[in-house]
């Protein structure tokens, strides 16, 4: 049987592991096709499904972060909602103050205008003769 | 039971910036495996705890300016792990004395009194061994190994190909058991 290149080898022997098992992966290290040098890496491979096995966080770390990461996002959530809503209130002076003087000064100055420029009304001229 | 148990990752991100509850499941699904990464590089729970959770607040700080482009989440939580423990192997080297609490190590294996520990030192050599490892090598093992995840779901976190994947995954047995045998363990 010709022989698998190392890297096929090696991907195959770990989805035996995971798989099947140790046992049937035990098949694969005996199989006198593969080359010691690749042989010896399943060895590696093997010790390491032995060793690197899953961890879990303890339940009262799981749930006591969780709960400070929701109840800051709610502190954060908050805080951007009174943000907007102040910065909405402080912002309110800042354009409505000269909108409305420009408009008050305009207003004024049409007044004027119109007051000096018109022509004396037919009972007014007859008023100053 | 929370309303964005059955949420799809997009929906839950974009919830996740203005909700805390949508927060607290992002968490929920992710935090296993965070945990189990950092614990594999920093080998000991209280500073796997201390750097998951630092993990999270930061991902809280930024989560704003995440964009879902398809990569999954837990890409964006690993780099932000990975950097986390990057600063930590930095200070820890500073202060010289490291106190490093050895993994309770789990076999799969039906324990055999006679050999026990001598399985138990082999296991603590490797983890060494797999320490000494670049980041990127102690990744793929720690994905593969611990979260049991294809080499293309590797590839997709690591962005990289699978093929590439498999070519790192052959390179880094080769370097570990370069490094056991130097040692006399493998």
């Amino acid at each position: 049987m010709k022989p698998q290149p190392a890297e096929e080898a090696l991907n195959n022997y770990y989805e035996m592991l995971a798989s099947q098992g140790e046992a049937k992966a035990a098949l694969i290290e005996t199989d006198p096709s593969h080359s010691e040098e690749t042989t010896s890496l399943f060895s590696v491979a093997r010790l390491l499904w032995e060793t690197m096995v899953p961890v879990k966080p303890s339940e009262e770390f799981r749930q006591g972060l969780q709960a400070g990461l929701v109840a800051e996002a709610e502190r954060r959530r908050v805080q951007r909602a009174l943000g907007i809503e102040l910065e909405r209130k402080a912002s309110r002076p800042s354009w409505i103050v000269p909108v409305a003087a420009l408009g008050t000064a305009s207003l004024v100055g049409v007044y004027a205008f119109w007051r000096f420029t018109r022509s004396p009304a037919p009972e007014e001229q007859a008023l100053a003769a | 039971m929370s309303l964005f148990k059955d949420a799809s990752e997009s929906t839950l991100i974009e919830n996740a910036k203005t909700d805390p509850e949508a927060f607290g499941e992002l968490y929920e699904r992710h935090v296993d495996k965070i945990y189990n990464y950092i614990y594999y590089r920093v080998s000991n729970r209280d500073d796997a705890e201390d750097l998951a959770a630092r993990t999270f607040f930061q991902a809280l700080d930024k989560i704003d300016s995440y964009e879902h482009r398809g990569a999954p989440f837990s890409a964006w939580l690993y780099r932000i792990a990975h950097n986390l423990v990057a600063n930590w192997h930095r200070q820890q080297s500073r202060r010289k004395s490291v106190p490093l609490e050895n993994l309770t190590l789990v076999s799969t294996r039906t324990p055999n009194p006679g050999n026990a520990a001598e399985e138990r030192e082999t296991q603590e050599e490797l983890l060494d061994a797999v320490r000494r490892l670049a980041d990127d090598r102690q990744q793929l093992l720690i994905l593969k190994y611990v979260e049991r995840l294809p080499n293309a779901e590797i590839g997709r976190l690591m962005g990289r190909t699978e093929s590439s994947i498999k070519s790192l995954y052959h390179r880094t047995l080769l370097s570990l058991r370069d490094d056991l045998q130097e040692r006399d363990i493998a």
